[in-house]
């Protein structure tokens, strides 16, 4: 490439470039020396150059004020309050939180579950139930369970499991009479449900400042 | 030697003062605006000695302080004009010279010659002509030192030899 670029010049072009200039040679080994010599004079009056990789030295983040203890106090109170907001955010089960109610059908359930005698008329009576399945989704949630009428509100005794969708369902069968539920979110947060209505779903976005 | 040791640093001066001044002169035209260019230029490069990295060539590094510090006393001073092209004619020739005289008399004029048409070209096509022709560099480390791409310092060289071509040929026969 460097040949076909010379070969577009004359040689003394590429001669007169490649060589300094003549006024510039004859004055060239004093006058050349004299010019570093400048050079040199101004650069020992430069202060040292610093390498921009090296660390700040502790004395410049003192300046900064962040060694100072107000400055680290502040630091220190900085820290905490994030740590303190992700733990809340964590325990609450971060964001919004969407839940969904299916109806799903009814289903005929014996009333008494071995409690009564095989041949007592409690044992043949049989109750309609709603099989209901509770869907709850949203960010950070590392456990559910869904309290109601139909638990007495004790926590923990129903469950949703993680789906492979990131949601967390449970199918309960609940009393026809039963409306009103709500979800436990990560054992602290209280989420409200939608109250159950004949309609065949129900569902509604919960905000986070629930 | 990025400790900022100013008498390593004048190594480098030595080693890179002449090479600079070359490129510099070609550039602006003029020895002494290239004198404070490169003086300029080697400080700079010693006050920003923390940004070279050594991983890269200290000379392609300081071509690209100096290349810099030309573009901007050039377009500081808008004063560009080159020789002028008078004075080549204008010379006083003794009546008898030697031979080694003579030789110097044409070298210089052809110098001059050579300034007036690269003054001539623009800046981009005179900055990509000087690089590859004065300090005889490759593509890529005109690219390194200029921030053009390669395929671009290609097509300005082109240009700017054709262009060289023409302006030295119409000055030789005017």
């Amino acid at each position: 490439m460097r040949e076909r670029d010379e070969q577009s010049l004359s040689p003394w072009v590429i001669d007169a470039l490649r060589h300094p200039a003549p006024g510039s040679a004859t004055r060239s080994a004093s006058r050349l020396a004299a010019q570093r010599t400048a050079i040199m004079d101004r650069v020992r009056r430069e202060p040292s150059p610093h390498v921009l990789s090296a660390p700040m030295r502790a004395s410049r983040w003192t300046r900064r004020g962040l060694l100072t203890p107000f400055g680290g106090m502040t630091l220190v109170a900085l820290f905490v309050a994030a740590i303190s907001l992700r733990g809340l955010d964590e325990r609450h089960g971060g964001g919004a939180l969407e839940t969904t109610a299916f109806i799903l059908g009814d289903s005929v359930v014996p009333v008494h579950e071995g409690g009564a005698r095989a041949d007592s008329v409690g044992e043949r009576l049989l109750d309609t139930l709603r099989i209901v399945e509770f869907v709850l989704r949203g960010p950070a949630v590392r456990s559910a369970t869904v309290i109601g009428d139909f638990n007495a509100w004790q926590r923990g005794i129903t469950a949703l499991t993680r789906g492979s969708d990131d949601s967390w369902r449970a199918r309960v069968l609940v009393p026809r009479d039963a409306v009103r539920f709500a979800y436990v979110v990560n054992d602290a947060r209280v989420v409200n449900a939608v109250p159950l209505r004949p309609a065949r779903s129900a569902s509604r976005s919960i905000p986070d400042s629930i | 030697m990025l400790a900022g040791d100013a008498e390593a640093f004048s190594l480098l001066v030595d080693r890179h003062h002449a090479r600079c001044l070359r490129v510099a002169t070609h550039l602006l035209g003029d020895a002494d605006d290239a004198e404070d260019a490169v003086q300029e230029a080697f400080v700079r490069a010693y006050r920003h000695l923390g940004s070279y990295r050594e991983r890269d060539r200290f000379g392609a590094w300081l071509l690209r302080v100096v290349v810099n510090r030309c573009r901007t006393n050039a377009a500081r001073a808008r004063r560009w004009s080159g020789p002028d092209a008078t004075s080549i004619a204008s010379l006083p020739l003794p009546e008898s010279l030697h031979d080694d005289a003579v030789e110097a008399i044409e070298r210089a004029a052809r110098h001059d010659e050579l300034a007036l048409a690269l003054s001539r070209l623009g800046a981009a096509h005179r900055e990509a002509i000087v690089l590859r022709f004065s300090d005889e560099l490759s593509y890529d480390e005109m690219a390194t030192i200029t921030g053009v791409g390669v395929s671009a310092l290609k097509m300005r060289v082109q240009r700017a030899c054709a262009q060289l071509r023409a302006l030295l040929s119409e000055h030789l026969h005017a």
